[in-house]
């Protein structure tokens, strides 16, 4: 995205007098004065005032602004969460002022996505200050989410397709991503405390209802059930990073970063944040660019427990397709190691680390299914799950496999 | 006999006046009430209306001159490297 010349940024369209913002004094948001001189007119001016305990939007967007504080979006809390796992109370103090100068500009405010550019990208109105509605998707959504789900979801990482809400459904952001998610509308008094924490907003299941395991015609979904997130199936090669680190520049004083490589991948792991929201035994996994060394400009071992998650983590990419190398043949994952996070494709000294993550048990062979014994008529009415109360002695080749799953091999006659 | 027909006509005006005047000393005088306390507006503030000449606007919709304004920026991403 080329960005705004900086009188572009400032620069307000005659048609945003004619919409209902524009009828407001712009001193009644930004404060400043009603003068022909620039520096009497810019004295005490506020450049966002949709941001902070003095939101200004809030005057008259009660609803939308109730709970923004709490939302991710304005929040940053998933940063929070993470970094406060893996450090500890005497490095917090250092880490704030890491996070402070590298993480805080990346807070969104009601303008950031309504009016202009968000600041991370050089800021600017967006369509000379009408304040819109829904916001552009490439000019707000993707300024922030591009180099992962931007790129993914349009489609632009070579040679591989764009997702298919975008290609065939012409779905912008916030087709899934509704208003009141993003403002946090429905969280009540407790915000979640990461993107993956409480119910999936948006879930595939809201518009796709009809692939729920239990109530699917498609035998594929009857038969993984709520075993595999969607996008194990659904979805392909999508960006993983390593490293990054931050640090302040000599030259300038600025901020910057730098990522030690980013690369493709598409990786199956075990489900670390298995809960009634999100069931699943495996799901994609990426790796985030976090190091032991990420924060060290700020102080030496900033993180002593790094080790408390994992650096392949749960992630929902957004380049979705009906067929994908997993759909095409069964043997891609019942015969082949290629899709699952394995322990030796995970670094040495991150195994401890994503000692929960790293697929230990494979699933069984197509051969090993269709050959397995079948289950005696007279269990038809056992539950799952109460196979082991029995079968204490299985094969060493069964152990980690998942107990309800006994019934995917050894079925009913 | 026209003559008493007026005499009756106005005798019975000069009546209905008198009553009508009565009527008015009977009614009691207004007596005096504490004003109506209005409660505090819960509405939010009203948003000033923009001016006829709006100094702000005048500038900020004026291409040439913020182009003649306009200070180059500098990149504080330069140094950055790798995907964000």
């Amino acid at each position: 995205m080329a960005p705004l010349e900086p009188w572009e940024k400032v620069f307000i369209t005659a048609a945003y007098s004619e919409t209902r913002h524009g009828d407001i004094q712009c001193t009644f948001c930004h404060g400043g004065a009603q003068s022909a001189d620039m520096e009497t007119a810019h004295a005490g001016m506020i450049a966002d005032p949709s941001t902070g305990a003095n939101n200004v939007c809030a005057t008259c967007h009660e609803d939308q602004s109730k709970h923004f504080d709490q939302s991710m979006h304005a929040s940053l809390g998933g940063y929070w969460e993470t970094i406060n796992a893996r450090s500890g109370l005497e490095t917090h103090p250092s880490l704030e002022t890491m996070f402070g100068n590298h993480c805080a500009a990346c807070h969104t405010s009601c303008g950031d996505c309504h009016i202009s550019q968000p600041g991370s990208v050089g800021g600017g109105f967006v369509d000379g200050h009408i304040i819109n509605k829904t916001p552009s998707m490439t000019r707000n959504c993707t300024a922030c989410h591009g180099s992962r789900v931007g790129n993914e979801y349009l489609g632009k990482n070579e040679d591989l397709p764009g997702d298919v809400h975008f290609r065939q459904g012409r779905m912008n952001c916030v087709a899934c991503h509704t208003g009141a998610d993003m403002h946090g509308e429905d969280y009540g008094d407790t915000p979640p405390a990461n993107r993956y924490d409480g119910p999936q907003a948006p879930a595939c299941t809201d518009c796709h209802a009809e692939a729920i395991a239990a109530e699917s015609e498609n035998v594929m979904h009857q038969a993984h059930g709520e075993k595999l997130a969607c996008q194990v199936c659904h979805s392909i090669t999508y960006t993983s990073c390593d490293g990054c680190h931050v640090a302040i520049s000599d030259k300038t004083g600025n901020p910057f970063y730098e990522t030690e490589a980013t690369y493709r991948t598409f990786f199956i792991g075990q489900n670390v944040l298995k809960n009634e929201n999100r069931p699943y035994n495996y799901v994609t996994v990426r790796h985030v660019p976090i190091s032991p060394t990420s924060y060290q400009f700020y102080g030496e071992n900033l993180l002593p427990n790094f080790d408390a998650l994992p650096t392949w983590a749960y992630t929902t990419p957004h380049n979705i397709q009906l067929k994908t190398p997993q759909t095409s043949a069964c043997e891609n994952c019942h015969a082949s190691t290629d899709l699952f996070l394995t322990a030796d494709k995970v670094k040495p000294e991150e195994l401890n680390a994503n000692a929960t993550v790293i697929v230990t048990n494979l699933p069984p062979s197509m051969d090993e299914i269709n050959n397995a014994a079948k289950m005696p008529a007279g269990h038809a009415n056992f539950k799952p799950g109460m196979c082991a109360s029995c079968h204490t002695d299985l094969p060493a080749r069964h152990v980690g496999r998942i107990e309800s799953a006994c019934i995917v091999c050894h079925r009913l006659p | 006999m026209q003559k008493a027909k007026l005499a009756i006509l106005l005798g019975l005006g000069m009546f209905i006046l008198a009553a009508c005047g009565a009527a008015v000393t009977q009614t009691a005088a207004p007596q005096p009430t504490e004003p109506a306390v209005q409660p505090a507006s819960t509405l939010p503030p009203t948003a000033t209306m923009a001016p006829v000449v709006d100094e702000c606007l005048a500038c900020h919709t004026d291409k040439d001159k913020l182009v003649s304004l306009a200070k180059p920026e500098e990149d504080k991403e330069g140094e950055s490297k790798g995907v964000g």
